[in-house]
Parts: C-alpha cells; sequence; structure tokens
C-alpha cells in the first residue's frame, strides 16, 4: 500500500474540527467599509462596488491584519442567526439541522463506500463511470443521493495510464452527497488558479508525484455537473473486505490529490 | 475584466495550502448553515410553503455575484467563508429583512457578552423543507426539443462573450479552441440569466477537451488533457 501524504491520521468527516488554523495566511481586517463592500457587491450596487475608486487611506489599511478579525465574524455570524431566528426567518435549530445533515447522511463517507463498491465489483465500475448516478441508486446509502450539488454527478476512474484531478476555477463546485462539502484547499485561489495551468507541479506539492508519462485529466467543474475520481485500489489488499477497504478512502483522494 | 473570471493559470501565486479541514472557525458552520436554508427556502423552489418570513429568491448565482463583483484584493484578502459573511449579511440587509445598525448592535452585544447570542423556537416546517432541499435538490435538468449545435470530436470556438457580472465560462477558455468530448443528455438551465453573457434558459451543454500547451503556450505541464463543462452559448464553430 502506497502512502497517504498527510492524510492518514484524518477521520472521514467533512466538517473537521475547529482546533488552530495553522497555514491560513494572514488575519485581514474585515471593517465596516470592506463589509459595505461585500454587501453593496452582494446586492450588485453599480458605482459602489468594484469599480469604486479607493480612497488613499482605505488603500493603505487595505493590508492590515487586526488582531480581533476572528472575534469580530464570530460576533457578526452569531448575531446575524440570532437576528434571522427573532424574525422568523430560520429557527433556532436550522443550522444545527444542516450541520447534522452533513455529519451524517452526506459526507465523503458515501464516496468511499461508492469506490469501495468499484474496487470489488468490474461491473459496478463501468457502470459507475458509464451511469453514475444509476450506479449510486444500486446502493444501500442515505437519501439524497441525487440531492443538493449532487443533481449531476460524473464519476473518472484513475488508472495505471490516466490520472483525473477535480478542479473548479470559477468558484467551489463539490459532489455533496458523494464527499460533503469542500476542504479549504480546494476553495483556495491559488489552488483553483495553479491546478489548472500546473496540475503535476501542484501535485507534487502536496506530495502526490505524477510521473510525466501518465496523463493527467484535469476536470473544471463550470456548469452542471459535479466530478468526483475513482483512485486505483492500493497494491496488496486482496482479501481485504470492501467496508475495509472504504476506511481507506480519503476525500483528497476521491479529488485526484493524493493517493489512496 | 473581473480578476476573478480569469483565476484559471494566473502565475506567481506561490505554494498552495494543503488544508483539509472545511471550517476553520466554529462561526463558519453557522454562516455555512444560514446559506443553505436561505437556498432552501428561496421563493422559487417548488417546495411547500412554509411560516417562514424569507420570500426571496437566494441561489448560488446571489452567491457568486458577490464574490465576482468584490475588488479582486479583497477577493484573495478574505478567506472563504468571510466572504459568504459578507455577502449574505449584506443581501438581508439590502432586502430589508434586518438593518445594518440592528446587525452592528447585536454584534456588539454579542462580543461584550456571547452568552447573549443563543435563540431559540420556531416553526419545524421551516426546517424540514430545508432537509428536503438537501435530499432533493434543484436539478436543472430540463426536456427539450433542441438539438445540440455539436457532436462529439467537433472543433468549437469558444466565444469571448461580454460577462459583465456573473459567467460561469472560465476566462482561460476564451478564444481558444477545443473538442466536445461528451454532448449532455437533454437542456440545462443556470439559476439566473446572466444578460450579456448568454446563460440561463435550458440550452444544451457539452463537456470540451482542451490542450493547455495551446492555451498556456511553453508554459504548461505536459502531457494534460483539460475539460471544462460549457454551456452552448459559449461556443461556436471555428473559422
Amino acid at each position: 500500500m502506497t502512502t497517504r501524504p498527510n492524510t492518514s491520521d484524518e477521520p472521514i468527516s467533512n466538517v473537521g474540527s475547529d482546533a488552530g488554523i495553522p497555514g491560513i495566511p494572514g488575519l485581514p481586517r474585515f471593517s465596516r467599509r470592506n463589509m459595505l463592500l461585500a454587501a453593496s457587491a452582494a446586492a450588485a450596487v453599480p458605482g459602489i462596488g468594484a469599480d469604486a475608486i479607493e480612497p488613499a487611506a482605505a488603500q493603505a489599511q487595505r493590508f492590515d491584519y487586526p488582531s480581533d478579525r476572528e472575534a469580530k465574524s464570530a460576533a457578526r455570524a452569531l448575531a446575524l442567526e440570532s437576528l434571522l431566528i427573532e424574525k422568523g426567518i430560520i429557527t433556532g435549530n436550522t443550522v444545527n439541522t444542516v450541520l447534522s445533515f452533513f455529519e451524517t447522511q452526506m459526507g465523503p463517507f458515501n464516496g468511499a463506500k461508492v469506490v469501495a463498491r468499484a474496487w470489488v465489483d468490474p461491473a459496478f465500475k463501468q457502470l459507475l463511470v458509464d451511469d453514475t448516478p444509476a450506479a449510486i441508486a444500486r446502493l444501500d446509502l442515505p437519501k439524497g443521493m441525487a440531492g443538493a450539488e449532487g443533481e449531476h454527478m460524473r464519476a473518472v476512474a484513475n488508472s495505471p495510464t490516466v490520472h483525473n484531478l477535480v478542479i473548479c476555477t470559477l468558484c467551489s463546485c463539490y459532489p455533496w452527497p458523494v464527499l460533503g462539502l469542500p476542504p479549504y484547499w480546494y476553495k483556495d485561489p491559488t489552488f483553483r488558479a495553479r491546478a489548472a495551468r500546473e496540475p503535476r507541479a501542484v501535485l507534487k506539492e502536496f506530495g502526490l508525484d505524477i510521473p510525466s508519462s501518465i496523463e493527467i485529466k484535469t476536470w473544471d467543474s463550470s456548469a452542471q455537473i459535479r466530478w468526483f475520481v475513482v483512485p486505483e485500489r492500493p497494491a496488496g489488499t486482496d482479501g481485504v473486505s470492501e467496508a475495509e477497504l472504504a476506511k481507506l478512502i480519503t476525500a483528497e483522494g476521491m479529488m485526484g490529490v493524493a493517493r489512496v | 475584466m473581473k480578476l476573478q473570471h480569469y483565476l484559471g493559470g494566473l502565475e506567481g501565486l506561490g505554494t498552495v495550502t494543503f488544508e483539509k479541514r472545511v471550517f476553520v472557525e466554529p462561526w463558519e458552520k453557522r454562516i455555512f448553515g444560514i446559506h443553505v436554508a436561505m437556498m432552501a427556502l428561496s421563493s422559487q423552489l417548488p417546495l411547500p410553503a412554509t411560516p417562514s418570513k424569507f420570500n426571496t429568491v437566494w441561489t448560488w448565482a446571489d452567491l457568486r455575484k458577490g464574490a465576482e463583483s468584490l475588488n479582486p484584493f479583497d477577493y484573495f484578502k478574505f478567506r472563504y467563508y468571510e466572504k459568504w459573511l459578507g455577502g449574505i449579511s449584506g443581501y438581508f440587509v439590502q432586502k430589508g429583512y434586518i438593518t445594518e445598525a440592528e446587525l452592528d448592535a447585536r454584534t456588539q452585544q454579542i462580543l461584550q457578552n456571547p452568552s447573549t447570542a443563543g435563540r431559540q423556537g420556531g416553526d419545524a416546517a421551516i426546517d424540514r423543507r430545508v432537509v428536503t432541499y438537501l435530499v432533493e435538490g434543484d436539478s436543472p435538468k430540463r426536456d427539450s426539443a433542441t438539438r445540440p449545435r455539436f457532436a462529439v470530436g467537433d472543433k468549437v470556438f469558444v466565444k469571448n462573450v461580454p460577462s459583465i457580472e456573473h459567467t460561469r465560462l472560465p476566462g482561460y477558455l476564451r478564444d481558444r479552441i477545443g473538442t466536445v468530448d461528451t454532448v449532455y443528455p437533454a437542456t440545462y438551465t443556470y439559476l439566473t440569466s446572466t444578460g450579456p453573457d448568454g446563460v440561463g434558459d435550458a440550452m444544451p451543454v457539452y463537456c470540451v477537451r482542451f490542450d493547455p500547451e495551446e492555451i498556456w503556450k511553453g508554459n504548461a505541464d505536459k502531457n494534460v488533457a483539460i475539460y471544462a463543462d460549457l454551456f452552448e452559448a459559449y461556443l461556436d464553430k471555428p473559422n
């Protein structure tokens, strides 16, 4: 079995832990001005958003990193949620209901079962690539496997000659039913920018060395399809049960940035 | 031109942070949950009415428009869910559900005394609709008599459409020639009309293959094929 870089201790979870923020660069100011900027952007108010000329003083503060950034964002998010509950837009249980759904119903634990079945059943693997929804519908998975962000999914299979990589250069399209929610690396503008032009270099930085003899197919999710990868079954797993195989499979493996 | 439409291929960005967590701060979960609720309660969905006071449209297109219209420096500066927090709170203010003053006051109150944040109650039918949306989704697929203009193997030219506000056409593919790899069955709508950009109504969608060496001559990884799903409005016959 090959080594999985940086993923071996990770449980298959799609919400992650809350401890620390290693590697997240900078703590920029989330000022009232920026808030208004974002607000006007969302409302598409002409002349106030990105096209407005920035005063010099604001430009000078652009890269300030005050220490209360997270505390302010946290309070703002909680303030918004409490106001929405008060005004009858959502309930006191809505946000927790959503989070619980992604912890138990929609997550990489589903994709892992799909891939494990493909590893033990070649006919299923062929169907998975040819007609992804039909294949997934055959498995005993939670309701919603054609639900939000999974209405049109396509699986692509790695082989000894082809390695697949899924990206979304415009936003963060991700197959929720089988993979849950996208991790930060996938949403990172740097990843999205570089993976299009130099996927081999990016994968190498992630600890996955794909030799130049292997073709890389990069899938940019720009319309209705949500892509995922069927990684190759690791060597030395003959006789390992389907359930045990599923435990080896990570979200990173199913996006094409890690070997299983 | 919006830089956010042209991220693919942008150079000089350095190493990618291989951060595998979905949320890096607890508050990010709250804004994500609010966004899902808004999508589920959005007024255009054919789901049973609930007592929720939310009566406007909120889709991915609204969230994406907000991010695409940010000052590009802010786009790179703010973490993913910080952009969501700005865009979503701005929407609730702009639509009159809350006022900026209310939000500021409640934020200050919570900063001073975090235990004042919690609120309970509400009609369970609202949460049931949220779960129904997650389970059923919102497919853009539409049956249509429209026949696709292109077939598998055809060369297609990607137009450089005027994407004033919002687009689903990655910038690096504009003015390039690709080869149709898949013609998806039926036709597909987009969440909103993108105006002169050209998508919104149901139309055929193709998976198109491109050679990175033709996009970034002499400056792309070798032995790579790049595939993108493109609405027919973005494609033309090559000259």
